[in-house]
């Protein structure tokens, strides 16, 4: 592995990490957005929120683990194929081409 | 010190409706599609089999880099996605480096990466329901169990939006943190050379002596590395949800 492919993941997995850490914050974040605006809209009480922030930890919680399984997915597909090369792991195949 | 930190400019409206208005964005959004054209133009004139001209290695060298990009993170089969990850590396790229010559980035709009969002969203969608079936796409959403169902679809909404809030969120805060910088420097160096008595205090105060050089270090982080690693980051992204949405279908 040259300089520049060591570089290279390196990025990758920093942008990785560091985006699944934006997948959980982002959907309380929506979910407390949405509720607030479901509140002032329709004036509705206070358990909007509370609503919104289980709903929204949820989301986060699910969005981690989704994250997680398309990561863990890639990785297991770069060593069963040695890195750099395509990926051969598709249940879609050859139809996928356009 | 005065100091405003705004949004878009708005130029005019589109058949004076107020709902259609003529945004900087929108300006700077051309501007950019212009220079990238330009750019594709100049180097993809003129082209021969065997490259003689250091234009045209210039060009096959991106063309390769980029196809290695999807290759490396999609798989040879998604080599018709290429020119869609170069469009969209090349746009995000020219757009946040707008932002080093003083002019409006329009990424610094949400609505230019919320847009952006949208595509993607789409795109993981279609492949999805290419991949599983229209049926097999719903079903997605009931698993492991029926009443996930809330849950997977606000974290199916939330991946683009998050991708949008992060590329918007790096791009604008260091838009706002090298403004901040400038404004206080400027004060500072007001301050320090107001300190010399009479007229020359007050020539000298003007010019911001501090303003020029320090934050050139910032602007380098913020301009140039983060507006190049923001696109690089945004295209893994997209490529790595596009590819796994047509894979699997399965999370």
């Amino acid at each position: 592995m040259d300089k520049r492919q060591i570089l290279r993941e390196c990025a990758e997995n920093l942008a990785l990490l560091t985006q699944l850490g934006i997948s959980v914050a982002a959907p309380p974040m929506l979910c407390l957005y949405a509720a607030g605006w479901l509140r002032d809209r329709y004036s509705l009480g206070g358990w909007v929120m509370a609503a919104g922030l289980i709903f929204g930890i949820g989301g986060g919680v699910m969005s981690a683990w989704r994250f997680w399984l398309i990561i863990r997915k890639r990785f297991e597909g770069k060593d069963g194929r040695g890195s750099g090369s395509g990926k051969s792991d598709g249940i879609g195949g050859e139809e996928h081409q356009d | 010190m005065d100091l405003n930190v705004t949004g878009a400019k708005i130029y005019c409206y589109l058949f004076g409706n107020p709902n259609l208005p003529i945004t900087e964005t929108l300006v700077n959004t051309w501007i950019a599609m212009a220079i990238i054209v330009g750019a594709c133009i100049y180097l993809t004139h003129g082209l021969s089999v065997h490259p003689t001209s250091k234009r045209q290695i210039a060009a096959e060298y991106l063309v390769g880099m980029v196809t290695n990009l999807v290759h490396n993170n999609m798989g040879k089969k998604w080599t018709n996605f290429v020119p869609f990850i170069a469009a969209l590396f090349s746009m995000s790229a020219v757009d946040n480096l707008m932002g080093l010559t003083g002019a409006f980035s329009p990424t610094c709009d949400l609505s230019t990466l919320l847009s952006w969002a949208l595509l993607v969203f789409i795109l993981i969608t279609y492949w999805k329901i290419r991949t599983n079936g229209i049926g097999g796409y719903i079903k997605g959403y009931f698993s492991p169990i029926p009443v996930m169902a809330p849950l997977n679809l606000i974290s199916e909404v939330a991946t683009p939006i998050s991708m949008a809030f992060r590329h918007f969120g790096n791009i604008a805060s260091g838009t706002v943190i090298t403004l901040l910088l400038y404004s206080a420097l400027e004060a500072v160096n007001k301050m320090l050379f107001g300190l010399i008595p009479g007229v020359i205090g007050q020539v000298l105060g003007t010019i911001p002596f501090l303003a020029t050089g320090i934050p050139a270090v910032l602007q380098v982080y913020f301009g140039v590395f983060s507006g190049l690693v923001q696109p690089f980051i945004f295209c893994m992204l997209t490529m790595l949800f596009v590819s796994s949405a047509g894979s699997t279908g399965e999370e």
